[in-house]
């Protein structure tokens, strides 16, 4: 329960400090959104930010929990933009504050998605658009989530860019080199080029042997190698779990 | 639209990447020629892996080059490259889920985009590259 404790506090506050509004508080989940109840021009960016100090402030709580011989909390963050209705909802005795909306789901799929790809934050693609000139991001997948029908892309939030007002948060700059060695990898992949995919995802794997994503797509591709895929197949991953 | 053109002052002083530059020049009017004749999905969406295909490889043989440390301008010419891989992704995608896409548009993104590159962010790393003897 302390644990717990001490784990809402640190996330709360790097949501509060990034103007975010906390929504809820769900077993050991934490909803927020942005531009809500006060309207803000940034507030994707804020968000992005918001992430990515969560991020950090679990890794710092996480340092504290191995010195002290505990077991670490693993932080998983999705984050999207769209459309919500936002109010208070419930009953005449029992109101809340809350935001309601395929959209809102679709963060929370997100977030459940960082388990499948063992990344830490994973971002939609209206939330890379809308802030790619000030963050990192490296293409993960494109993804069909449980409840929906639409194939959607996602991201891995990597940090913000170096020369950005969010230096706090930003990634290093050898990040941007493998980033942009990874996004030529991907575009290899989905246009069906597997001998240079994998030759690509190899060296990218080897750079940084502690990315399981990295491994994940040396394995898909060595598999679709081995079956011989053609053009005609689709970089779609349907998924039928939350 | 007008075809792009190559012209010796797009030179960086560096052979390998110019030989590049003027590939994708060709390889964009090659898109650019193919929507404009009304090609089908087929032939548009060869053209269009052709020239993705090219600009990863010219990415790369570019990043080679650059030092971290010493190029001023690497995190803008790095997110230039990934903006540019980006995009073509989206399309590729859009395309590839049979989606109905704006071929005419995409073309004038990706003349911007290469004239823009080849004009202005590719000349800073030959400025650069002069600058330290290497070109």
């Amino acid at each position: 329960m302390q644990a717990m404790s001490e784990y809402f506090q640190a996330v709360g506050q790097a949501i509060l400090d990034s103007g975010g509004t906390i929504d809820k508080f769900i077993g050991d989940a934490v909803m927020a959104f942005w531009n809500a109840p006060y309207e803000s021009s940034d507030h994707v960016e804020q968000a992005c930010l918001a992430a990515l100090r969560v991020a950090r402030a679990s890794e710092e709580l996480n340092a504290r929990r191995a010195a002290a011989g505990l077991p670490l909390l693993r932080t998983r963050v999705g984050v999207h933009t769209g459309a919500a209705v936002v109010g208070n909802l419930g009953s005449a005795d029992r109101m809340d504050y809350t935001a309601l909306g395929a959209s809102v789901n679709l963060a929370s799929r997100l977030e459940g998605l960082n388990k499948f790809y063992a990344t830490r934050i994973l971002a939609s693609h209206s939330v890379r658009d809308r802030t790619r000139q000030e963050f990192l991001f490296r293409s993960v997948d494109v993804v069909v989530p449980k409840g929906t029908s639409d194939p959607v892309a996602v991201f891995e939030l990597v940090g913000a860019m170096p020369a950005s007002r969010f230096a706090e948060v930003a990634a290093p700059r050898a990040d941007l080199g493998f980033c942009s060695r990874w996004e030529r990898a991907v575009t290899l992949y989905r246009t069906a080029q597997w001998d240079r995919a994998l030759g690509e995802f190899t060296a990218l794997a080897q750079l940084h042997p502690d990315d399981k994503l990295a491994a994940m797509y040396c394995t898909r591709t060595q598999r679709l190698l081995k079956n011989k895929q053609g053009r005609d197949w689709k970089a779609i991953k349907r998924f039928v779990n939350k | 639209m007008a075809e792009l053109a190559w012209s010796d002052g797009l030179s960086i002083g560096v052979a390998e990447v110019d030989a590049q530059h003027k590939r994708l020049i060709g390889l964009v009017n090659d898109v650019a020629e193919a929507v404009r004749a009304g090609a089908g999905r087929d032939i548009a969406g060869a053209a269009l892996r052709n020239l993705c295909d090219y600009a990863v490889e010219h990415f790369a043989s570019e990043e080679a080059l650059m030092d971290p440390e010493s190029y001023p301008e690497y995190d803008m010419h790095l997110g230039q490259h990934m903006d540019g891989t980006t995009r073509a992704l989206d399309f590729l995608q859009a395309f590839s889920q049979g989606e109905e896409v704006d071929m005419a548009q995409f073309v004038a993104f990706l003349s911007d985009w290469v004239v823009h590159h080849v004009m202005e962010v590719d000349q800073t790393l030959g400025r650069h590259l002069r600058s330290r003897g290497a070109a």
